[in-house]
């Protein structure tokens, strides 16, 4: 089957009651059949997101995963078989993938994403991400959105993940739309437990675990250090925990809750990986052939109590420390005095008390020592004539307490 | 979780199932009707999860063009040109464990043989059977014997699943609310553990390591005991600050203080899901096979006797000592078990059954949060339409108008056993309206529902993998809850909308 053929082209075929009016069938296949499609990550998720862009019809496709498969990985990791286990995910999932979907090219990288550069990046039309921990995926996000800043080119990222029956896609347009790092106040943080209460009063099956974890084996085997993929590694860290348990009269402690103590394992199952990935690449596929609008900012679904899937809008974190370095364009009123106009970027930025200030010279803060406060803005900061509004010859900086940056380009309206 | 599973290839889904759960997948048998992309998609997440056996019955099809456009399961290059028999094939390699046939007999045949539907844990319908007398002749067999249908349906950028169970009991809903402290409530023995703790006389070592529960529910008493009111959580606050603080340092205090919106929990109120059960449960004599109904009645008998239901035992972590959190787990969990032990009397009493020491520990502890879902048969119920019309939210609507089409698609294929195309707009735009005068619930063309008509045929009949992999992904979710029992089932319809990545659901 060659992929033209595929049922992705009889949808490009013509346009439906939502697509963009100047949406032509020649430009969805040409973009489809151009378009270089990054995976990171042919875990859990990455089979599936290779699956669903083979199928598709995307044609060009590279893939980074620096892991080997695992046993525990085939419950939902389907392009790998036992015989696989200890080879390159990347490279087993790319072969697998590319003789199932003829025409489809996936080049394999058994190769950690820091390994390549700036350039390497961007060579891609998008990125999408099935990932399982926050540093590869904050890695990325910043790659990209620098890429925005100083190359002036926008690669969408698309992030994808799950945990148990629980999951989430992200649209990310670089500089555009909020950037993985301004949804970091959603991630819920990792439980961890004061030593203290590891050292001296241990109360749960967690506790023992973690006890004999982080302090009872550096000291037992100080230079070895413990490998949860040796079975005799795990036995002897059950055994620790096990003994302190019962030490203390505490129930629980099992050679499996000892694992996912300390390898930290998330739950995962084929099926929410299955929605996830799937919503990943229709997300991919409407963006690059434009035969359908795309959805809001992200979509959640959860599988726990009947089905949950929503897509929901998320603004940009102004001065988040990845992409918060752009300008912001508003408009005001020509005549609005210096405290109201602070008061209205103080109140629009969720700012608690910022200074505002532009080449270096003050321009109101809300310490009370400002007198012109009562002012209108257009006497205080220089404006020139721009059509038949003016616009502010300066750039103005709003500087919260704790650091948050919001850099203003301001155009004043009659 | 068992240990023999550890690291095994089960082992990151049995953390949510547990190995009971497990177990009921490997005992299962699933059938499956028509072998297109959205089957084979529903099916990988059955297998891999190692359910016990699948039986395809697909009527000795071919594998066509169209088939072969948006699967990765059906193009495998073996000689056996049959859809269901490929589908057997590359499924089969996926995982071992999994039984895999291809039922030979046509679908026709079997739907003179009731018999033969017994067996099956779970039946799924993907797209549509051939006529209406087939789709009505497997719905009653079904209902008949209370075995689950559901029915996934995708085209272009939509897709639909509806469930159909008769009656359905959800013991194991793994709601995460199963902790009961019973601060207003306290039984005897917990509150002679109370009251031997005098917070005055404790050396400030002490006293920081005192459970936050214990804390909450004297400060709870003194100030019942002042106003004769239960407190307010900023009451409790307040006492905490100046009357219990120390040297600020304590960090029970702070666990007490962040968490006093639990005196407001009233321990005698149940959730109205429970309600039902109840009254459910007076009229209902269950079969002989399952002790959940004769168990509701003890329940019911325990609750209307004590005026609360039996204790979960689930304690939080609590800053504390080992030696007093403990002492405190066991008064919990003898409490639990006292409960438990009440409820087996009454139910072997009153109701001379026999039930499992694990089936009643699970029944115990999750009895606040069970669910009983009721289905139907039908395909539409009238009343949704004017609901969803005036609804605010115009993206149920929207959803709504989605599963109207597939209803209209429906019809579209009965009468002309072909799907549309975009010349077929207006035959599927009169087929919606003749479906919509026969549910006698159209005043006017529902808002929207046009232009999802016209996607539906802008699709030529062909499905789009993302979205046959999405709601393959969602309906072999809803397999997997059916089968082990656990987790809440989607209550009983839904439909997908590609184009805003929105789903929504109603109840039929």
């Amino acid at each position: 089957m060659s992929n033209t053929e595929l049922s992705t082209y009889s949808i490009l075929e013509s346009s439906g009651p939502f697509t963009d009016p100047e949406y032509t069938p020649e430009f969805g296949k040409d973009e489809l059949s151009k378009a270089k499609i990054l995976v990171v990550g042919a875990g859990g998720l990455g089979c599936e997101i290779l699956k669903d862009l083979a199928l598709s019809s995307f044609t060009d496709i590279e893939c980074i995963d620096m892991d080997t498969i695992e046993l525990s990985n085939l419950n939902r990791q389907f392009l790998f078989r036992e015989s696989d286990v200890g080879k390159s995910k990347a490279k087993v999932a790319a072969k697998f993938v590319s003789r199932v979907v003829k025409d489809v090219k996936i080049v394999a990288h058994f190769n950690r994403i820091q390994d390549f550069d700036t350039d390497f990046y961007r060579r891609f039309t998008l990125i999408i991400c099935g990932l399982d921990n926050i540093e590869a995926r904050s890695w990325i996000n910043k790659m990209v959105v620098d890429i925005a800043l100083h190359h002036e080119e926008l690669i969408p990222l698309i992030d994808g993940g799950t945990e148990g029956f629980q999951g989430s896609v992200k649209l990310m347009i670089p500089t555009i739309t909020a950037c993985f790092e301004c949804y970091m106040k959603l991630v819920p943080k990792q439980t961890t437990y004061p030593l203290c209460t590891l050292a001296s009063t241990p109360r749960l099956p967690e506790h023992c675990i973690e006890w004999a974890h982080q302090l009872e084996w550096p000291r037992v085997y100080s230079g070895k250090k413990f490998d949860p993929d040796d079975p005799e590694d795990v036995e002897t860290m059950y055994m620790m925990s096990l003994k302190r348990a019962r030490q203390f009269g505490i129930d629980g402690v099992t050679k499996s809750k000892t694992l996912g103590v300390v390898k930290n394992i998330i739950p995962a199952i084929a099926s929410t990986n299955a929605v996830i990935a799937a919503a990943c690449c229709n997300e991919a596929f409407k963006f690059v052939t434009s035969c359908n609008p795309n959805m809001v900012d992200s979509m959640y679904y959860n599988g726990e109590v009947g089905v949950v899937l929503a897509s929901d809008e998320y603004h940009k974190v102004p001065g988040c420390p990845v992409c918060g370095n752009t300008v912001e364009e508003i408009t005001v009123r020509d005549d609005i005095t210096v405290k109201d106009f602070a008061r209205y970027i103080k109140e629009k930025y969720e700012l608690i008390e910022p200074d505002i200030f532009y080449q270096e010279k003050d321009l109101y803060n809300f310490k009370g020592n400002m007198k012109n406060g009562e002012r209108r803005l257009r006497d205080e900061v220089a404006f020139e004539r721009e059509g038949s509004n003016w616009r502010c010859q300066y750039e103005l900086i709003a500087v919260d307490r704790g650091g948050k940056q919001v850099r203003l380009d301001i155009t004043l309206e009659q | 979780m068992d240990d023999k599973d550890v690291g095994n290839k089960y082992d990151r889904q049995v953390r949510l199932w547990s190995p009971s759960g497990q177990k009921c997948l490997s005992n299962s048998s699933i059938c499956l009707i028509n072998a297109n992309t959205t089957a084979s998609e529903t099916l990988k997440n059955l297998v891999l999860p190692g359910v016990g056996r699948i039986t395809i019955i697909d009527n000795s099809r071919k594998v066509t063009p169209n088939d072969l456009a948006s699967s990765f399961f059906l193009s495998d290059s073996s000689s056996d040109h049959t859809r269901a028999g490929r589908l057997a094939n590359t499924l089969s390699a996926l995982n071992p464990d999994v039984e895999i046939l291809v039922e030979q007999r046509s679908l026709s045949q079997l739907l003179f043989i009731p018999s033969y539907w017994s067996e099956f844990s779970c039946v799924i319908v993907s797209q549509f059977l051939e006529n209406a007398d087939h789709e009505r002749l497997l719905s009653d067999i079904l209902w008949r014997i209370n075995v689950c249908l559901i029915e996934v349906n995708s085209i272009g950028f939509y897709a639909t699943l509806r469930i159909k169970y008769r009656e359905q009991e959800i013991v194991e809903t793994h709601d995460n609310n199963t902790e009961d402290l019973r601060l207003d409530f306290p039984w005897p023995e917990l509150q002679g553990h109370i009251d031997s703790i005098n917070l005055d006389e404790l050396d400030d070592q002490s006293f920081s390591n005192v459970p936050y529960s214990i804390i909450l529910t004297k400060v709870y008493q003194r100030l019942h005991k002042r106003t004769g009111k239960r407190p307010t959580p900023s009451a409790v606050r307040k006492f905490i600050q100046s009357e219990l603080r120390r040297n600020g340092e304590e960090t029970n205090l702070d666990e007490a203080s962040n968490r006093a919106i639990l005196v407001l929990k009233d321990s005698r109120e149940i959730p109205e899901s429970l309600t039902r059960i109840f009254e459910e449960g007076e009229n209902n004599d269950g079969s002989a096979d399952s002790p959940f109904w004769p168990l509701v009645k003890a329940l019911y008998f325990f609750y209307h006797k004590h005026g609360l239901l039996p204790l979960s035992g689930v304690l939080p972590d609590m800053e504390s000592d080992t030696e007093q959190y403990i002492a405190l787990t066991k008064l919990y969990r003898d409490k639990f078990e006292a409960d438990k032990k009440e409820i087996k009397e009454i139910f072997e009493d009153q109701y001379g059954g026999t039930v499992s020491d694990s089936y009643l520990t699970t029944f115990v502890k999750n009895c606040k949060f069970m669910r009983v879902h009721r289905g139907s048969r039908e395909s539409f119920k009238a009343s949704l339409l004017t609901e969803e019309s005036e609804n605010e939210d115009p993206q149920r609507l929207s959803n709504l108008n989605i599963y109207v089409g597939f209803l209209a698609l429906k019809s579209f294929y009965y009468e002309y056993h072909r799907l549309p195309s975009v010349s077929d707009c207006s035959e599927l735009r009169a087929t919606a309206i003749s479906l919509l005068c026969h549910y006698q619930s159209v005043r006017n063309f529902p808002d929207g529902l046009e232009k999802v008509l016209d996607e539906i045929c802008r699709a030529r009949g062909s499905e789009l993998h993302n979205i046959c992999a999405l709601i393959g992904g969602i309906a072999g979710q809803e397999v997997i809850k059916v089968i082990t029992n656990q987790y809440v089932t989607l209550d009983n319809c839904m439909s997908f909308d590609g184009i805003k990545a929105q789903g929504g659901t109603w109840r039929i």
